[in-house]
């Protein structure tokens, strides 16, 4: 029988269709309209993801191993702060301040800005302390996270590949520079699903300041080819952080409420003839947006926050947009169960004057941070919290007239709580800081988020997603967990 | 690399020749594929196709595509027959929270929204403050303009349903919407008012979502209710009927939905994240 090749496809794509039965083994699900369908309860009848109220649960039916971290707070220093001034102190560099940098280090080496420019070693003006009991240094800029020093493990031996900072921060957040990828929160949450109905189970918040630096755009938290109940929700540092959350003068909550029940059924008329998964996601956003109209007004009313904790971060009014009030509020969040929590501060881009600008945005950063891991851990919530804290990418060793170029061989990150071990170092930098060294203890992005994931008892080569054809990850074809740095 | 199999082989093998022919001339390439007739092929849904081809691979019909943020918001405006369609001109104003601006600084800048028929020009008219872009705008994906964007990002957020239930400018539309359909006296039932009067909408929504909506209209009474169709904006906002929601039993239950205020009023942040009141106990 001599079949017309679109017709041959149409049956193959029919044979997919016809075994809509099988959706509640998802991860084999095609595309993103098996996944639509797996969202929507009614074809799922009690298969692992959705619990009865309708909440995401998670892809994955069991974790791959213990999990040790619930949530993450991802304190992501936009901009690229410098390793040399922070956790990575290099007296060989701070002794041949000024002259040439050793061209057996950066021949060939790709640079941002520095092109063409005669390389001069780039000492740091600021000292450094050994911390805590365990001995860890970190820079005099920082006294706060100083004093946190036992509770975090500082990773020496970051390296990533995008040298510019919107593909850099798109590496960190998903694994790859090419857009429509998901990022590690939206990630998380298809993979583990959400702890709270009432918030969405992404959420961001950015500050910035004292120097504003580059905006950071809205794709650093998109959910890619996940459909687009994964991905981050932004909400207003400043003011309220919703707009729009109140209801219009006169209408009260239970008309809110028929009127959005109407508009369920309507769009459920619209899906049942379309078929488009998008359609179950934005019956389920109005209805978590009927919640926050509580939800957000209870997470922003900091006024029953003590002032001895406002003392502690540093907020000297609340909901002002500062970094401090934005750790508080992740603090509050993590209590209410988001699964990511991203805190971006814009300031760390310090092509000139590094000194001044280093010593501003660690005067607005240092306290607020040391006092989230502290408020964490006294309310018991930093053993399932992960925190992360650092930038896209480090920054040279060598000057660029009194600041540094943007560096992607080597830069330094903490981490602490949720199944990381405290107060060691990990991994190490060349005598100059140019380059991660290979000991076993180098930290790619890759290895970062297979790291991330085996914290939360995620097997990064087992969360994948079909999207055109092949299976995606979120460490692609790449990753290696950093066992060393677990519990 | 793997992928699914093309849905339409030849068709890219035909194309590919047409390409290279053309001396790889890619504007033409584009030309001809957007003039195609698959490609003007309406979106509006066809149900025979449901069952054999759900996915529209073989791009039988064209995929439903979703309107721009712009266009989300003169959708509405259309509907409710408030839409200013004048061409060029200084930008409007529309209603936008109180305080956006606040932290706006290098001069310190003061949003005053329009109180006449410019509140109501299209999108594409609306003031752009770029780093502060309307939150309506941001909430529906358009950029800020900071950098350039080759395609708007797409989402489906909960700050979208809360701009169409919340957002004065939304609010609105929808009462002055509702407001037309209950005084249309052209046909005694709201269904047959929704079919001639809204257009748009009827155009758009199958017969299911009219019925329902009828439905849900006839709840609803409003005296006293003011005839004529265009009034002008300033008096629109200081006499509002009042609209009495009653519930099934039809006794009133409370005042409802008819007042929508210009900006939103002047509030302390404090009183900004209050918990949205209940207004049963006070005002039924």
């Amino acid at each position: 029988m001599n079949i017309p090749p679109g017709l041959e496809f149409l049956q193959q794509q029919q044979r997919q269709w016809s075994r809509r039965t099988f959706l509640g083994k998802s991860a084999q699900a095609i595309g993103a309209l098996a996944l639509g369908s797996l969202l929507n309860p009614r074809l799922l009848r009690g298969a692992a993801p959705a619990a009865p109220d309708g909440r995401w649960r998670g892809i994955l039916p069991a974790p791959h191993f213990l999990p040790r971290a619930k949530r993450i707070i991802h304190l992501c220093m936009a901009g690229g702060p410098s390793h040399l001034e922070t956790f990575d102190p290099k007296p060989m560099l701070d002794r041949i301040h000024g002259q040439p940098f050793p061209e057996s280090f950066t021949q060939g080496q790709q640079l941002a800005q520095l092109q063409n420019v005669k390389l001069l070693a780039r000492g740091s003006s600021f000292t450094f302390s050994r911390c805590g009991l365990s001995g860890q240094w970190i820079s005099d800029l920082l006294p706060h996270t100083q004093t946190i020093a036992d509770d975090i493990c500082i990773v020496r031996s970051m390296h990533t590949e995008q040298i510019n900072h919107d593909p850099a921060h798109a590496f960190m957040n998903t694994g790859s520079i090419i857009k429509g990828r998901p990022s590690m929160g939206s990630w998380l949450l298809y993979g583990l699903g959400a702890e709270t109905d009432d918030l969405p189970g992404f959420v961001v918040l950015m500050s910035s300041g004292p120097s504003v630096d580059q905006p950071v755009s809205a794709r650093q938290w998109s959910a890619g080819f996940l459909p687009s109940r994964f991905q981050g929700v932004q909400l207003q540092s400043v003011g309220a952080p919703v707009h729009y959350v109140g209801n219009p003068d006169g209408v009260c909550q239970s008309a809110q409420r028929q009127v959005i029940d109407e508009i369920a059924r309507l769009n459920g008329f619209h899906e049942e003839e379309s078929l488009d998964p998008e359609i179950q996601t934005r019956i389920a956003q109005y209805e978590l947006a009927f919640k926050m109209q509580a939800s957000v007004p209870d997470l922003a009313d900091l006024s029953k926050e003590p002032q001895s904790i406002l003392d502690l971060y540093g907020v000297k009014k609340p909901g002002d947009g500062s970094f401090a009030s934005n750790c508080l509020l992740a603090r509050r969040l993590a209590e209410r169960g988001v699964r990511f929590i991203q805190l971006y501060h814009r300031g760390w881009d310090h092509h000139g004057d590094i000194d001044n600008r280093m010593r501003g945005v660690c005067q607005l950063v240092d306290q607020p941070t040391a006092a989230l891991v502290k408020d964490l851990k006294q309310r018991g919530l930093l053993e399932d919290t992960l925190i992360l804290w650092g930038g896209e990418f480090g920054r040279t060793p060598m000057g660029q007239g009194t600041g540094r170029d943007h560096h992607i061989n080597a830069f330094s990150i903490w981490m602490a709580g949720g199944g990381i071990k405290p107060g060691i170092t990990w991994g190490s930098t060349d005598e100059l800081g140019y380059r991660y060294i290979e000991d076993g203890q180098q930290m790619h992005v890759h290895d970062l988020h297979a790291t991330m994931l085996a914290a939360f008892g995620i097997d990064h080569t087992k969360l994948t997603y079909r999207s055109q054809g092949r299976d995606f990850r979120l460490t692609d074809v790449h990753g290696k967990v950093a066992h060393g740095i677990l519990v | 690399m793997q992928g699914e199999p093309p849905s339409h082989p030849e068709l890219l093998d035909w194309l590919s020749v047409r390409f290279v022919e053309s001396g790889w001339d890619i504007k033409a390439l584009v030309r001809l594929i957007v003039s195609s007739g698959t490609y003007r092929q309406s979106a509006h849904h066809r149900p025979d196709l449901r069952e054999f081809d759900p996915q529209n691979r073989l791009l039988a019909a064209q995929n439903p595509r979703r309107l721009d943020a712009e266009f989300v918001r003169d959708n509405a405006l259309f509907a409710a027959g408030l839409l200013n369609l004048e061409l060029g001109g200084p930008s409007g104003h529309p209603y936008q929270p109180d305080g956006y601006y606040a932290s706006l600084n290098f001069p310190a800048r003061r949003y005053k929204a329009d109180t006449d028929d410019r509140q109501y020009r299209r999108g594409l008219y609306m003031h752009w403050q770029r780093t502060f872009l309307h939150p309506m705008l941001a909430n529906f994906d358009a950029p800020s303009r900071e950098e350039c964007v080759a395609a708007r990002n797409l989402s489906t957020t909960p700050q979208q349903a809360l701009t169409l239930l919340n957002d004065p400018s939304f609010v609105e539309a929808a009462r002055v919407f509702a407001e037309r359909v209950l005084a249309d006296e052209s046909a005694p039932d709201f269904r047959s008012r929704l079919r001639s009067r809204v257009h748009p909408f009827a155009r758009a929504s199958g017969l299911g979502a009219r019925t329902r909506l009828a439905r849900r209209l006839s709840r609803h009474t409003t005296t006293p209710l003011r005839r004529g169709s265009r009034l002008r904006a300033r008096s629109r906002f200081r006499r509002t009927p009042v609209c009495v929601h009653h519930n099934r039993s039809g006794r009133a239950r409370c005042l409802d939905a008819a007042r929508t205020r210009p900006p939103e009023p002047q509030r302390n942040h404090r009183a900004l994240l209050r918990p949205p009141r209940d207004e049963h106990s006070s005002r039924s």
